[in-house]
């Protein structure tokens, strides 16, 4: 999968309906909550086969780390 | 209670506790989407309602694609607004002894009483489309998800399952401002419990009414609070299941 078609799909997974880039933040949004974190875990294990931990994601600090973990394509 | 920019989905709308819910609501100040399969039922509304212009009918079948609910409500936001509300009131009951329990007949209620009210849930729920804080949820369970009678274990089961989702969606939104709570009325006199009385027969009202000190509810029984859950009145409420039966 290439970024430009994991961000819409990330996007999604946080509720938001601003856009979102690949340099954004993850601390800096507010939608960036334990839920969305659970819902991020249940995504990849469900669509990549890959089993993240919460302190998996919790260490991310961008977008573009986010899908960097799952071999995602820029 | 309300103003026309509280926009409230009523599910369930063309017939009984759905009915009297949307119609309250939108008599109370409120914009309702009323949503239903009966679309002549759902018509009908906009003739005996206080503001027809703040009542609009969505016919739709809530379990013709359950995963699509959450694509259904996001349309629904994208032409009413963002969703102030939603009462969740519909439903069907199953009469069925434990001795005929199989998972197809469990698989049918939970599709109805647990899975679509959950999908709506999580449409709602997203950020996207509702208002935040103040924004609240009620879903009609049943007296029979705390005890159900011989014969409602298939409807007291997937009901308990709705109660325990809802108590722990409403933890998990509480933090954005929103409530959830659940009622779950006793027997009231809808054309759900008409179809009850059809398959079990009259006996079946006999010897329910004496255990009813105040006698069978109506609609508006639920509806008023439906309406009030829904309501900033209500605004320390969430995580309930409310048992409305009467004084049973």
């Amino acid at each position: 999968m290439h970024l430009d078609k994991f961000i819409p799909i990330f996007q999604d997974l946080l509720q938001r309906d601003e856009p979102v880039f690949a340099t954004d933040t993850l601390a800096d949004m507010e939608e960036w909550d334990s839920l969305a974190i659970m819902a991020l875990i249940a995504w990849f294990d469900k669509n990549c086969n890959l089993h993240l931990t919460f302190p998996d994601c919790k260490a991310l600090r961008t977008v573009a780390d986010v899908a960097a973990l799952a071999k995602i394509r820029a | 209670m309300f103003q026309g920019k509280d926009v409230i989905l009523v599910t369930g709308a063309s017939s009984g506790i759905g009915r009297a819910t949307a119609l309250l609501c939108n008599r109370a100040g409120a914009t309702v989407i009323a949503s239903g399969r009966n679309t002549a039922a759902l018509q009908t509304l906009g003739d005996i309602c206080a503001a027809p212009d703040r009542l609009h009918a969505e016919p739709y079948d809530l379990c013709a694609d359950l995963n699509n609910l959450p694509v259904w409500i996001q349309d629904l936001r994208r032409r009413y607004g963002k969703l102030r509300g939603m009462a969740f009131c519909a439903g069907q009951t199953w009469n069925l002894p434990m001795s005929q329990y199989s998972p197809e007949t469990a698989n049918q209620a939970f599709a109805i009483c647990c899975h679509a009210p959950l999908m709506a849930a999580r449409g709602f729920c997203d950020r996207r489309n509702n208002t935040g804080q103040g924004a609240a949820l009620v879903f009609i369970a049943a007296a029979a998800a705390l005890d159900p009678n011989p014969a409602q274990g298939v409807y007291g089961a997937a009901k308990a399952a709705l109660v325990a989702g809802a108590r722990c969606l409403s933890k998990e939104v509480a933090g954005r401002g929103i409530r959830v709570n659940c009622i779950s009325p006793g027997l009231v006199q809808t054309p759900m419990m008409e179809e009850t009385v059809r398959q079990l027969g009259r006996e079946f009202l006999e010897q329910e009414a004496p255990l009813y000190p105040l006698g069978f509810g109506n609609a508006e029984d639920v509806a008023h609070l439906a309406a009030f859950l829904l309501s900033d009145a209500a605004r320390w409420i969430s995580g309930q299941n409310v048992p409305l039966t009467g004084g049973r």
